[in-house]
């Protein structure tokens, strides 16, 4: 890796490194010793992103076709990848909740050596949980992990299916090439979530036909797709009560073999339903030395999708709250502007619940927020997700 | 109250050696005690702590075969349960080096295994770079385990071997207790399985359930080749199996301490009797007798005080000779536990000075309150009157009876429990001590009866001296003869076991060779070794076994699978039978045959039915028969092959016997078979002889620490005969002046003086012989069926019996030596100087 500052890709790409890292620590030195979270034990994240990797992965380049529903599945050549679902509900009482479930998946360092044994693998899978509960006034979250083994985590195409132990989502209904129907279920003692997700838009490929270029010269990228807008309806539960509800989900679907440079300091990324057809995607990563950098993406179902680039786009953060658990200080409010033509929006962002922070294998924080403002002249009001990161250290 | 004290003191003082034996007693009664509590709890928490190692935070364990089960069960918890807190393992007994120490090898999971154990703290901060591209990695923190310069080591699993990489964590520099104990080998589960070639199996899943609901998804879930145990059940059961031995220690313990109580009531009286005058006539100063009492319980406390600290300390460096032995016996017996420090808690501390302090205080309790009774003018005649204190003797007889009679009682009825059973022994042993004074006056007149030859004069004059102060020497006669008689009924008992051992060996070997494998793993022999074992000239038949232990939430329950025929089955001593052919039932029935120990302990009888946990679920089998066995304190079953097979995946043979024809040489086929290619090279091969010596040899190694425990009650009571004899002897110093100034020469006193020690001790042996032979009684139909299930043959050998009776005369005479010594060096006057 070369001395350049590169520009990366959201945040994620964070949790898939420190993902890896954790792969490190716990897989390979074979033992996760303490019965608390390995993850605890690192120390230095950038360090471990300024390295080099390990092993021959497949590189990111421009003019892949992707093909559904073949994309859908893991593509192990490449360094990590994720299943991103997060979603706004609301119950019949008109209560709120918000979700989060993610699946990560890192290739580990490759073995010289194979050998006869159904545990040898070359994935290890990560999952991530949460649940905002508006009325409840809380936020709870949970993570597990696994290796790719003897068919504990995996995913496949046809019919779709991505899992981590008991936490997965799954085809169901008539299978189709490019809309998407499953059921998505993840239970922990105090929580689960149990919905069916449904869109019979196509996905949206992100950048240039699903290369999402991720610096300046395109060297760094990910492949990218999302289903912006999922029907979704089905059960929470808290504790013992199960609550229904219906609303919207979100799903981004990246791999990249990819790993940032120094300088960055975090991301700020946001996936918001601005009215019932559109919706915008807005990131920025800071960065130490230089301006950050910035991009979005406004989707429609009625309209063209519109790029927005760097230069046309503000980001100011309006509001901070630190968080008691672990004293990190988060910007939780949001202006967001683009000066674009044919795109002009300003729009405020505030979190459902203030406490949105995950405390987990690392620190960051994604919550449901409220979204108002208005989009080329006219008033919107909507939810959406947010994402925030860097701001512990 | 200080003058007083100091005035009584001080008189104590006069007699330092006196002081100092009485100390010593207490100190040895507690160091006995501290010793074998020490060592016993050293083994308990080394068995705790390697438990929490292994165990970490699990609460349950998923356990199938010996070869271990389907690793998709691993999926059906994590998944179909959805239980997070599991992690599987495959394990196995490795060593380093082909014959080198052992270890037990854990292939983990570390992603799962992260939820349930802190197998080692080093290792966290193990940088994960240098190992990504590890193969064959080991992690160990032992410092023992040296690598070679490539950073190797050679793990052997049977006659497996494979290099592995070691890594250590980085601060292995001090080598830790905790991981000196562990003997833990760690690598990723993939590598261990193929090592151990254990591919699509684990051997154990560990869990950590915290809801009721948990256990019963699970239980509905798993396939009936496995099942589901409760750890702490488990541990429990296993810590179990040494309660009873641990109680026999406790109480062989417990024997020295009420020896020593004998010993201090015998020194606390003396010291008392010793300063009468003094006490007369402080009371004619007007003291009152409360006052002084309080002052002698006051001084006795003193003692007390001092003698537990030196006994603390002795307790601890005698722990330290004991713990080895009964890590050793429990290694030999139980399970393999590894010895690492001593344990010395707080708690134990406070218990032994509390049971020192209080046996002291009590023993003093009865003189203190004896001399409070007496007349000041009794106290101050010159002649202490020991024939007033006759009538007590009036009701020693009926006493003793009724303790007796509660003791026979309390063995009796104490059904299973273990302290009730030694609380009425111990009884037993009361009442004899308490006959002990009528005993010496009995055999004192007879003796004085007998018609003596020329020189009868001082045979007859040691008589009646004897008898004389046998108030004096009472106490301490009785605690020599307890002690003789506790070595005397323990060695009985172990020379009774050895001869039923040693003749159920004969019945039971009756075979020529006996061929195992020595390892735990799967290696076993292969077919093709069975048949060329059979083909080796001279070989009449074979029969093949295999132990296997089952892991049940009650403990280890062990299986032996035996495939043989009539001859080899006749081995079975049959104790009782369902059947007229226990044979007929065990081969072609489906019977099974229980051992002795397995039917006492879970009160079975032949006729009954148990019910096993098979790889095909839990099963009932009918009991065939009973027999003789001991090999295993625990239990075993025996089950044949073929019924064996049909309920457990199992294929392994890991013994063969081997009937050479009469007309062959059997070290002749001994060495063929050892030359056969197929049999694995690292099996043990010995002829019958060899292996009844070996198995005798265990047995022997077994005792060790009883007998070891069995000198110590006598070296405390020699330190008490020693004192109470030489106290005595001290005293009538004037009186051997007298004998001297008459005429009577040093040899004639100095022998008067030994024989006269000589003849307590041969009382206290004689006193010794019926009391042992209740002991040795009460320890083999009693004690031992209750510890251990066994029951044996009761053999009473008269070489044991004359040993004991020298023994206590032996320690007699020791006493007297002294007293004789100074006796020779001191002129008449000084003697007669006090009056």
């Amino acid at each position: 890796m070369n001395s350049a500052t590169y520009p990366v890709s959201r945040w994620r790409l964070l949790v898939v490194t420190t993902g890896v890292l954790i792969v490190v620590v716990a897989v390979r030195s074979w033992m996760a010793l303490k019965p608390e979270n390995p993850a605890r034990q690192i120390s230095s994240v950038s360090s471990f992103l300024s390295s080099t990797p390990v092993g021959n992965f497949s590189k990111v380049e421009p003019g892949k076709v992707l093909m559904f529903p073949d994309d859908h599945a893991a593509h192990p050549s490449f360094r990590q990848e994720w299943w991103y679902f997060t979603g706004n509900l609301i119950t019949s009482e008109e209560d709120l909740f918000g979700y989060q479930l993610t699946f990560f998946r890192f290739s580990n360092p490759p073995h010289e050596l194979d050998i006869e044994s159904n545990w040898q693998t070359h994935s290890t899978w990560m999952a991530h949980l949460a649940l905002t509960d508006v009325e409840g006034n809380q936020f709870l979250y949970a993570e597990d992990f696994s290796r790719g083994a003897i068919g504990l985590a995996g995913s496949q195409s046809a019919p779709f299916k991505v899992w981590v132990n008991d936490w997965s989502v799954t085809e169901i209904g008539e299978p189709c090439d490019h809309c998407i129907s499953a059921r998505v279920q993840a239970n922990t003692k105090d929580f689960a979530i149990n919905f069916e997700i449904l869109s019979e838009a196509l996905p949206v490929l992100q950048g240039e036909s699903g290369f999402s270029a991720k610096s300046h010269d395109g060297e760094i990228a990910s492949y990218y797709y999302s289903y912006p807008s999922l029907r979704t309806k089905g059960t929470v539960r808290l504790k013992d009560k199960i609550r229904r509800v219906t609303g919207t989900s979100w799903m981004d679907r990246e791999w990249s073999s990819a790993i940032l440079a120094k300088g960055q300091s975090g991301w700020d990324w946001f996936a918001l339903h601005l009215n019932e057809t559109t919706q915008l995607m807005v990131f920025q990563v800071r960065d130490s030395e230089g301006q950050p950098y910035r991009t979005a993406h406004l989707m429609s179902a009625t309209q063209d999708n519109q790029y927005i680039d760097s230069k046309y786009l503000t980001m100011e953060p309006t509001a901070w709250w630190t968080s008691q658990a672990t004293g990190a200080n988060y910007p939780i409010k949001w202006r967001l502007v683009s000066q674009f033509p044919e795109a002009e929006f300003t729009i405020e962002v505030a979190p459902q619940l203030k406490n949105q922070e995950i405390d987990l294998a690392f620190r960051y924080y994604e919550g449901a927020v409220f979204v108002s403002g208005s989009l080329k002249g006219n008033k919107i009001k909507g939810q959406g997700y947010m994402e925030l990161t860097g701001y512990d250290e | 109250m200080t003058l007083l004290w100091y005035a009584l003191f001080r008189e104590a003082l006069k007699s330092p050696w006196q002081l100092l034996l009485t100390i010593l007693s207490i100190a040895a009664g507690v160091a006995v005690v501290v010793g074998v509590d020490i060592a016993n709890s050293s083994a308990l928490s080394e068995f705790d702590r390697a438990n929490s190692v292994t165990d970490g935070l699990a609460t349950h364990r998923i356990v199938g075969s010996a070869d271990g089960f389907d690793e998709d069960v691993f999926k059906t918890v994590r998944i179909e349960a959805g239980i997070r807190e599991a992690a599987p393992v495959v394990a196995a007994e490795v060593t380093i080096g082909r014959e080198g120490r052992r270890y037990e090898l854990l292939g983990v999971d570390p992603i799962s295994d992260f939820r349930i154990r802190a197998l080692s703290n080093g290792l966290n901060n193990f940088s994960g770079e240098n190992a990504a591209s590890t193969v064959w990695p080991l992690y160990s923190d032992q410092p023992e385990i040296l690598p070679d310069q490539l950073g190797r080591v050679t793990v052997f699993f049977g006659n497996r071997s494979q290099d592995f990489s070691l890594i250590r964590s980085q601060n292995t520099t001090e080598p830790s207790a905790e991981n000196e104990q562990n003997r833990l080998l760690v690598t990723d589960i993939s590598w261990a399985q193929v090592f151990l070639q254990m591919q699509g199996k684990v051997s154990r899943i560990e869990l950590r359930l915290d809801r009721e609901e948990q256990v019963k998804t699970l239980e509905s879930l798993l396939p009936p080749e496995v099942r589901l145990i409760d750890v702490q059940l488990y541990n429990g059961a296993k810590r179990e199996m040494t309660k009873a031995f641990r109680i026999n220690l406790m109480a062989l313990g417990m024997l020295a301490l009420v020896i020593a109580m004998f010993l201090i009531y015998s020194s606390v009286s003396f010291q008392i009797v010793r300063r009468r005058k003094q006490i007369g006539l402080l009371r004619l100063a007007g003291v009152t007798s409360g006052q002084l009492a309080w002052l002698l319980m006051l001084e006795s406390m003193v003692f007390a005080l001092v003698g537990v600290s030196i006994g603390l300390i002795m307790g601890y460096v005698l722990a330290i000779g004991l713990h080895g032995l009964v890590t050793g016996t429990i290694n030999a017996l139980y399970f393999s536990l590894s010895s690492s420090g001593l344990l010395f808690t707080p708690l134990l501390l406070l218990k032994a000075s509390a049971l020192g302090i209080g046996a002291t205080l009590l023993s003093s309790a009865a003189p203190i309150v004896a001399i409070s009774r007496q007349r000041t003018a009794d106290l101050l005649k010159y002649k202490y009157s020991e024939e007033s204190e006759r009538p007590l003797s009036q009701w020693l007889l009926p006493a003793a009876v009724v303790t007796f009679l509660l003791g026979i009682l309390m063995l009796l009825l104490a059904e299973k429990s273990l302290v009730i059973s030694f609380a009425g022994l111990f009884l037993l042993i009361c009442a004899m001590a308490v006959l002990t004074p009528w005993v010496i006056d009995f055999l004192c007149g007879l003796g004085r009866k007998l018609k003596f030859p020329r020189r009868g004069l001082l045979f007859k004059m040691v008589l009646l001296n004897t008898a004389a102060h046998q108030r004096r020497t009472a106490v301490a006669v009785a605690a020599l003869s307890v002690a003789v008689s506790a070595t005397l009924g323990v060695a009985l008992m172990i020379d009774s076991f050895r001869f039923s051992v040693e003749e159920w060996l004969e019945g039971y070997l009756r075979s020529d060779i006996y061929i195992s494998s020595q390892s735990h793993g799967n290696d076993s022999f292969s077919k093709m070794a069975l048949k060329d074992i059979s083909n080796v000239g001279g070989v009449r038949s074979i029969a093949t076994g295999t132990r296997r232990t089952l892991i049940t939430s009650n403990g280890p329950l062990t299986l032996f699978a035996l495939e043989t025929n009539e001859y080899g089955f006749a081995g079975f001593q049959i104790k009782e039978a369902a059947t007229a052919s226990p044979w007929k039932a065990f081969e072609h029935g489906e019977a099974i045959l229980i051992s002795e120990p397995f039917s006492n302990h879970n009160q079975l009888k032949a006729g009954d039915v148990y019910a096993i946990p098979t790889d095909k679920g839990d099963k009932v089998f009918p009991i065939a028969a009973v027999y003789r066995d001991y090999s295993s304190d625990r239990g075993l079953i025996a089950i044949s092959r073929s019924t064996y097979s049909r309920y457990f995946d199992d294929q392994r043979i890991a013994s063969v016997a081997v009937v050479v024809e009469a007309s062959a040489e059997v070290e002749n086929v001994l060495e063929q078979i050892k030359g056969l290619t197929s049999v694995p090279n690292d099996v043990y091969i010995r002829s019958n002889r060899a292996l009844k010596d070996m198995t005798l040899k265990i047995f022997d190694q077994t005792f060790r620490v009883t007998e070891v425990l069995r000198w110590l009650a006598i070296v405390v009571s020699v330190i008490g005969i020693i004192s109470a004899l030489m106290a005595l002897q001290l005293e009538r110093s004037r009186e051997y002046a007298t004998l001297k100034a008459v005429g009577f020469s040093h040899w004639q006193l100095g022998g008067q003086i030994l024989l006269e020690t000589g003849m307590t001790g041969l009382i206290a042996g004689l006193m010794a012989v019926p009391l042992g032979m209740v002991l040795a009684l009460s320890l083999i139909e009693v004690i031992n069926v209750r510890s251990y299930g066994w029951s044996m043959q009761t053999v009473i050998s008269i070489e044991i019996i004359v040993q004991s009776i020298l023994l206590a005369v032996v320690a007699a005479l020791i006493a007297g030596v002294y007293p004789a010594w100074r006796l020779w060096r001191t002129n008449i006057t000084a003697g007669l100087r006090d009056e």
